[in-house]
């Protein structure tokens, strides 16, 4: 029994020096930057968005915007003036500010794309849908032959820059709302009951 | 009915007529009967009635609620990466109660791993694994597995920045795990998206493995019988160890014996009661979604349950989370085969049960710090 004790014991120690051992594997290597202003811009808003905001990695994604929209390839869809003012706000310390102002570029974009004659707007590139949607090129062949999603609502989504910013529902106060209170506090009073009674 | 030709003069019903609290009688009866329902009525321990006992029971029922709002909410979710963002959003906005089910749905998984983690903390300080109820723990630990494996995919599920970013730590296990991984890996099926997979593994293989694994750990409760308090008589938990103490406790000889139907009884109470406590969170805080993911950043951190090997990351990376979670789960399984006293009582036990605590303690610390700090970049996006 010692022996076995022992053994289990010492696995368990194997198992933690491992955890040392491959330690300080700190620091992911860095994926290839996106070559578009539009992603940049969204992943700005995206590090924004989040609470706390990370302003540091909003601003390196802003000026790299800038940058990018020097680029007439790679400044389709982004306003530089909008973008300025964006770094401009997150610099005096306006993260919120600065959101506010993204939010109006990227809403010009899909407005200017869908003016232009109906293209379609603007996409981040690579698109998440590309490296975890799409496991092949054949499947991406399958999806233009309409064998998956409905190629309408698709390109709807891809236009509604709502989907962009975060979805938060709130109490609202309605009637049905307050019955649902009520019922929920009538099911707590009744478990009580019961888990009261000997 | 009694008629009129089947009454005295007295005015009372004759006899061989039943009346409406016979009939009620005769039906429960008959309910009794048919769904033997005599056979829940076998005796437990009285301790069986505390909270502590109760928690499992209360873990179970809340995976019900889960699964049955999961049910409702499957029949409006597109699980394509293109679509699965949008599909939750009209859900919650444009389908009748469609937000309260989501709500109902979320809060539920949070305070069905909250019970969990209580009664995985309650078996294993109070040493209920021990013989002859080693196999229910690690049933139990699969269990736990299944749940946090649920929890997991449920969270990816929503697609938006948390899910993508959850996603691609999965990707980046997949790919140190090598052959291991490979059905983890987006690279596995050539015709369908990870996305898509994950979302069967969390509607058909995850509950499959969670019913049968449930159906093992009930039976083996039922077998051995609920498990003593760690603080009873020394001398009854020598020789064997902790068998089944299935006799009701003396204690107020008035009061009768406990039964296995009184203890469902309670449940019940409990039951109604982590419903309503879901109900009001279901209204009052109801559950958002982030944006549509953008690739290249990692901004967001895990749900609260992951958030101990989170800190894991911060600290080592990728591997590091992996090993975290191996480690954790093979100490786990490990702890019947560490800890083989006879007596159950935390003086024989100093060992464990202060490995145990401090264990928790600093999970708690680290899902703390994991909380406070802003996440690194870990992954190659």
């Amino acid at each position: 029994m010692m022996i076995r004790r022992g053994l289990v014991v010492a696995g368990l120690i194997v198992l933690l020096a491992a955890l040392v051992g491959v330690a300080f594997a700190h620091g992911g290597e860095e994926g290839e930057e996106p070559a578009d202003a539009l992603t940049l811009l969204r992943q700005a808003m995206g590090a924004l968005t989040v609470s706390p905001p990370n302003t540091g990695l909003a601003a390196d994604k802003i000026h790299d915007a800038l940058e990018a929209a020097e680029d007439p390839d790679r400044a389709t869809g982004v306003d530089p003036a909008l973008v300025g003012a964006a770094d401009e706000a997150l610099d005096g310390g306006d993260a919120l500010g600065a959101l506010t102002i993204l939010r109006r570029a990227l809403a010009s974009a899909s407005a200017g794309a869908s003016a232009a004659g109906g293209e379609s707007p603007p996409v981040a590139s690579p698109a998440p849908s590309q490296r975890f949607g799409e496991a092949s090129a054949e499947a991406a062949v399958a999806s233009k032959a309409g064998l998956q999603a409905i190629p309408a609502v698709t390109a709807a989504i891809a236009a509604d820059t709502t989907m962009w910013e975060p979805f938060e529902p709130k109490f609202t106060g309605t009637a049905v709302e307050y019955f649902l209170v009520v019922g929920g506090v009538a099911l707590l009073v009744v478990g009580g009951l019961i888990v009261a009674r000997r | 009915m009694a008629s009129r030709a089947n009454r005295s003069t007295a005015g009372t019903v004759a006899p061989g007529v039943a009346t409406p609290t016979a009939q009620r009688a005769g039906l429960k009866e008959w309910l009794i009967e048919r769904l033997a329902l005599r056979s829940l009525t076998y005796e437990v321990p009285e301790h069986a009635n505390r909270l502590g006992y109760l928690l499992g029971g209360a873990t179970a029922a809340g995976m019900v609620i889960v699964i049955l709002t999961g049910i409702l909410l499957a029949q409006f979710y597109n699980p394509s990466a293109d679509q699965a963002n949008h599909s939750v959003r009209a859900l919650t906005s444009g389908v009748f109660a469609g937000g309260f089910l989501r709500s109902l749905h979320v809060w539920g998984a949070q305070l069905t791993v909250f019970t969990l983690l209580l009664h995985l903390l309650r078996v294993l300080f109070y040493g209920s694994y021990r013989r002859p109820r080693e196999a229910n723990w690690i049933v139990g630990v699969l269990l736990f597995s299944a749940v946090m494996g649920f929890f997991f995919t449920g969270t990816v599920l929503k697609w938006d920045q948390e899910s993508y970013e959850a996603l691609a730590h999965n990707a980046e296990i997949a790919e140190i795990l090598g052959r291991l991984g490979a059905w983890f890996s987006p690279a596995f099926s050539q015709t369908t998206p990870i996305l898509t997979r994950l979302y069967m593994a969390h509607v058909s293989i995850l509950p499959l493995l969670f019913a049968l694994l449930l159906g093992i750990h009930l039976f083996l409760v039922k077998q051995h019988g609920i498990s003593p308090l760690p603080w009873a008589n020394r001398k009854e938990t020598g020789g064997r160890g902790l068998a089944g103490d299935r006799r009701g406790h003396p204690g107020d000889p008035s009061r009768g014996p406990v039964t296995f139907a009184m203890h469902l009884k309670k449940l019940s109470g409990y039951v109604y009661i982590l419903l309503g406590t879901l109900v009001l969170l279901a209204v009052l805080v109801p559950a958002g979604i982030g944006p549509e993911p953008v690739e290249g950043i990692e901004v967001t951190k895990p749900p609260w349950p992951f958030l101990p090997i989170f800190a894991a990351e911060n600290w080592f990376g990728i591997k590091g989370l992996l090993w975290a979670v191996v480690g954790l789960e093979a100490a786990l399984l490990a702890v019947p085969f560490i800890d083989r006293g006879k007596s159950a009582h935390w003086r024989d036990r100093k060992g464990v049960v202060a490995a145990s605590a401090l264990v928790l303690v600093a999970a708690i610390a680290l899902g703390l710090y994991a909380y406070w700090v802003p996440p690194a970049t870990h992954i190659g996006m």
